[in-house]
């Protein structure tokens, strides 16, 4: 029985993974696959519904909305990837040295990072995202301002929980200088909880990217974003449903995917968290 | 107790000075071009002699450290400056705009428990039946929503298409601050129903109710008494944590339905460049987050009976 399940688990998660990976494939080589090209306007076929040479339609300036759709997923998608790398791998390092070393360091920039959980996650976003005058590199900037500290507190736990451990002290005792000790000892028993963390991420992030740029605080347009292209659609909502139901399922269906990655992911490799959840 | 809330309120003070000093330093990099906003704001072309005495008003000209005393003293009186924009003090629209946002947050929070509450429970007790599948699957799809979506889906269905309730502002009573609640709640209720689901699971996995089952205590009763009683602590202090979180995340919804809140005011004043309007409203949602997250601290040592021994 306890087999059946762990096997089921494995499978969902070789599933999932085929489908996350045929979305980031598709996604980088959006600029090969799209139908048309998602940036030249022809005002004459502007706004018509999906039919059978549009299928999911056209916007205001003519442009094919399913080409803007695929070519929006390598916006919004690996700027969001991008945003998790960053967060987790900064994250993690400041935590795990934090917790190693403890004293001095640790207080300051354990303060540090309580001082950035103190603002509201969207407020602190909005306000870096304003002052540097949007664009999705700042977008991604912002978030990453207010998201690293969550990672640092997570692996800086995780090290004061492994540190004391017997087979560190042997470690040491085998003359393995910290950097190893660390890489090569530390790092592997916490990296699950870590992953976990990150995978759960994304899809949050996708949508928050996506979110500064409805608000026109991410990528700017013309550029093809899931947020901004819903943003320019608000008006048209009653005429043309179509060019606002397109990018916003595509965000929803992309999230429901990497949410589903990541609980899998943490049943794969932490089946007590999933024990408690089910 | 007293000990402890004395305590917490010392380590405020750090935390206070960060925002303050983090929010004035975003704000310098700013407003170093804040005087080329004001040329484009009022349309004319100043002399280099007008943007020096501008700079010197503003007090752009002194070292850095004493230009944060300066404006943390401002502040502290509550002057934060006026709107490039409008030419109006900052604090005092801040202030008048403040209430129809707490209104809005107040609101989605009793949606929220209303919602989550009962759903979270229910899906505990029939755990893994067709029940508690079909509320993990309403619950899963609102977690992958965004508020935008949402509240656009909302708008078509039920202002446009079945003419319910007004598209935007908060002008028409009752009816115009249902859709962003719901927009705002669904999202939040989603991710709570869960939770209190798993509060729930893990209360009633303990020792106690065993104990109390073979004592031939009815289930029901080791629910209602017990089993609740003991998740409710959780469950307040989460749904406290949230109304921090949820006041600075209506900056979208506001804007969206046009409410006019602290949010929009923000969103506005960003497309405006209107740096002192920004700075303060992210000073103040970092204060109120601050404190709100304190006291829903202090309500869970003041309630929990266990911690409470702790401290005696």
């Amino acid at each position: 029985m306890q087999k059946q399940v762990r096997d089921y688990t494995k499978l969902k998660l070789i599933v999932l993974s085929i489908f996350v990976l045929g979305l980031l494939v598709v996604a980088g080589l959006a600029s090969y696959l799209v139908p048309y090209d998602p940036y030249v306007q022809d005002l004459s076929n502007a706004l018509q519904p999906p039919d059978r040479i549009h299928i999911l339609g056209t916007d205001r300036y003519g442009r094919d909305m399913l080409s803007r759709v695929i070519m929006g997923a390598q916006t919004t998608i690996y700027s969001a990837l991008l945003l998790v790398v960053v967060i987790t791998v900064i994250g993690s390092m400041v935590g795990m040295v934090c917790g190693y070393y403890g004293g001095i360091l640790d207080s300051v920039i354990m303060r540090i990072s309580d001082i950035f959980l103190a603002f509201p996650g969207m407020v602190f976003a909005i306000a870096v995202a304003g002052v540097t005058g949007g664009g999705i590199m700042n977008a991604i900037i912002a978030l990453a301002c207010i998201s690293w500290p969550k990672f640092a507190r997570l692996s800086r736990s995780q090290v004061i929980m492994t540190k004391n451990m017997d087979y560190i002290a042997a470690a040491k005792l085998a003359g393995s200088n910290t950097g190893i000790i660390i890489v090569r000892h530390i790092l592997p028993n916490i990296a699950g909880p870590i992953l976990i963390t990150a995978v759960l991420d994304i899809g949050t992030m996708i949508m928050e990217i996506a979110g500064l740029s409805f608000l026109g605080l991410g990528a700017a347009p013309p550029v093809a974003e899931w947020g901004s292209m819903m943003s320019n659609g608000r008006s048209m909502i009653q005429t043309a449903p179509w060019v606002i139901l397109a990018p916003g399922a595509a965000i929803f269906i992309t999230v429901v995917l990497f949410n589903l990655l990541g609980d899998t992911v943490r049943d794969v490799l932490d089946p007590k968290q999933k024990k408690v959840n089910e | 107790m007293k000990h402890y809330i004395l305590k917490r309120l010392f380590q405020l003070i750090p935390i206070l000075i960060g925002i303050t000093l983090l929010s004035f330093l975003l704000m310098h990099v700013a407003s170093a071009d804040a005087i080329d906003v004001m040329e484009q704001n009022t349309g004319g072309i100043l002399s280099e002699e007008a943007k020096e005495k501008a700079r010197r008003e503003l007090g752009l000209d002194k070292p850095l450290l004493e230009q944060y005393g300066i404006w943390l003293k401002n502040i502290l009186s509550g002057d934060m400056g006026e709107s490039y924009v409008s030419g109006k003090p900052v604090f005092s629209t801040f202030i008048s705009k403040l209430p129809a946002t707490i209104y809005l947050t107040v609101a989605s929070i009793l949606l929220t428990v209303l919602i989550s509450v009962p759903l979270g429970i229910l899906a505990a007790v029939k755990q893994n039946r067709i029940l508690d599948y079909i509320i993990r699957f309403f619950s899963f799809i609102g977690n992958s929503l965004p508020n935008f979506f949402v509240s656009l889906l909302l708008i078509y269905f039920f202002a446009l298409k079945l003419e319910w309730f007004p598209v935007m502002g908060n002008t028409q009573g009752w009816k115009s601050i249902i859709l962003p609640t719901f927009t705002l709640a669904i999202a939040m209720a989603s991710k709570y129903t869960r939770q209190i689901r798993a509060t729930v699971l893990e209360e009633w996995n303990k020792d106690y109710v065993l104990g109390a089952r073979s004592r031939g205590v009815s289930e029901k009763r080791i629910l209602y008494f017990s089993v609740l009683k003991a998740s409710m602590l959780t469950i307040i202090t989460l749904l406290a944590l949230s109304i921090g979180s949820l006041l600075g995340g209506t900056a979208i919804v506001e804007s969206i339905f046009m409410w006019d809140g602290v949010g929009k005011m923000a969103v506005d004043a960003i497309t405006m460049r209107d740096y002192p309007v920004i700075q303060a409203y992210v000073i103040w949602m970092a204060i109120i987050y601050v404190i709100v997250n304190l006291i829903a601290d202090i309500i869970y040592h003041y309630f929990d009976p266990r911690i409470r021994q702790e401290e005696c």
